[in-house]
């Protein structure tokens, strides 16, 4: 089997080490004896709806984020919400959930429009949440690493990915992590993300498996490494905060 | 691989394609120096990978063997 990945602005959206959940997710796919292939999607290319399975969409600095918002406004969002909507799924994290989203509502200056298809809405905070962040799930624990200014609250369509135990999460009020929709899922967690979170990285693949070949029942593996990881670092963070 | 992030960075080599039987994480500075030392050949060398914060607790360690001096006498 193969499977298509997407990776959106990897030149202007690439800090925080986010790349890694395009790692993992090739390996795991891998591990299973599916083939997959990751293209560069990004601003100046003119996007193609229908190749991606799977969208990933990582954190950015400012400057990056700009460049971003305006090609999204353009033909290449429409794009991308058009394949969304055809049944290719997606993982955002930082930036690229916010960009997801309505709005990001800056401080003093005018809103910057967000795709809409996640149903959140961001405005900049005063105050970094920057540290370790555990949520739990209905699907097991999310644990990494936050570094974001912006308050992020879900509108009635968006279902929360988890409740926050040590962190801030979307806003730092309301304990709710990331969110869900159909098949796009939007959270803070840096570190990389999905190597620690292994479940998280598996439902994304089936979601991209079932676009291209139907439903298909993934082969499990032997995550101990991954379970180790988590371990310990949901132990430094309730140690830590 | 030790330190606080020790299971993270096994982990990490995994995703990488490092073989599962040559990652060994082993717990606390003197342990994880010794079991450097025991795979190292007489008068081979050790690498160490860390992060300035490992590092000063890994010198203060060796400094406590007597093996380096305190940085701050350096």
């Amino acid at each position: 089997m193969d499977l298509h990945i997407a990776h959106l602005y990897p030149d202007l959206m690439n800090i925080y080490g986010d790349r890694g959940n395009v790692l993992a997710l090739t390996q795991r796919a891998s591990w299973r004896d599916i083939s997959v292939e990751v293209r560069a999607f990004t601003a100046g290319m003119t996007f193609d709806a229908d190749w991606p399975d799977l969208w990933f969409f990582g954190g950015g600095q400012d400057q990056g984020q700009d460049i971003v918002s305006a090609d999204l406004v353009g033909p290449n969002g429409d794009a991308l919400r058009a394949s969304l909507a055809n049944g290719a799924a997606a993982l955002t994290i930082c930036g690229g959930y916010q960009l997801l989203g309505h709005e990001y509502v800056p401080e003093n200056a005018p809103s910057i429009p967000g795709l809409g298809v996640l149903d959140v809405r961001t405005r900049a905070g005063t105050l970094r949440f920057v540290g370790n962040l555990v949520a739990e799930t209905p699907d097991g624990v999310l644990v990494g690493f936050e570094n974001h200014s912006g308050r992020t609250y879900l509108g009635p369509k968006a279902k929360p990915l988890g409740t926050v135990v040590v962190g801030n999460g979307n806003n730092g009020e309301d304990k709710t992590e990331g969110a869900v929709q159909g098949k796009i899922v939007g959270t803070y967690s840096h570190g990389s993300c999905l190597p620690k979170n292994p479940w998280l990285a598996d439902r994304l693949l089936a979601w991209a498996l079932e676009r291209r070949h139907g439903p298909q029942k993934l082969m499990p593996l032997d995550d101990r490494e991954e379970k180790a990881a988590s371990e310990q670092a949901v132990e430094v963070a309730k140690v830590r905060a | 691989m030790t330190g606080i992030r020790s299971r993270d960075l096994a982990n990490r080599l995994k995703y990488a394609g490092v073989a599962r039987d040559r990652i060994e994480v082993v717990d606390q500075w003197g342990s994880a120096i010794d079991r450097a030392l025991g795979g190292a050949a007489p008068g081979g060398e050790v690498v160490v990978l860390a992060t300035y914060t490992a590092m000063l607790a890994l010198r203060g360690e060796l400094a406590r063997r007597g093996h380096v001096a305190n940085f701050w006498e350096d």
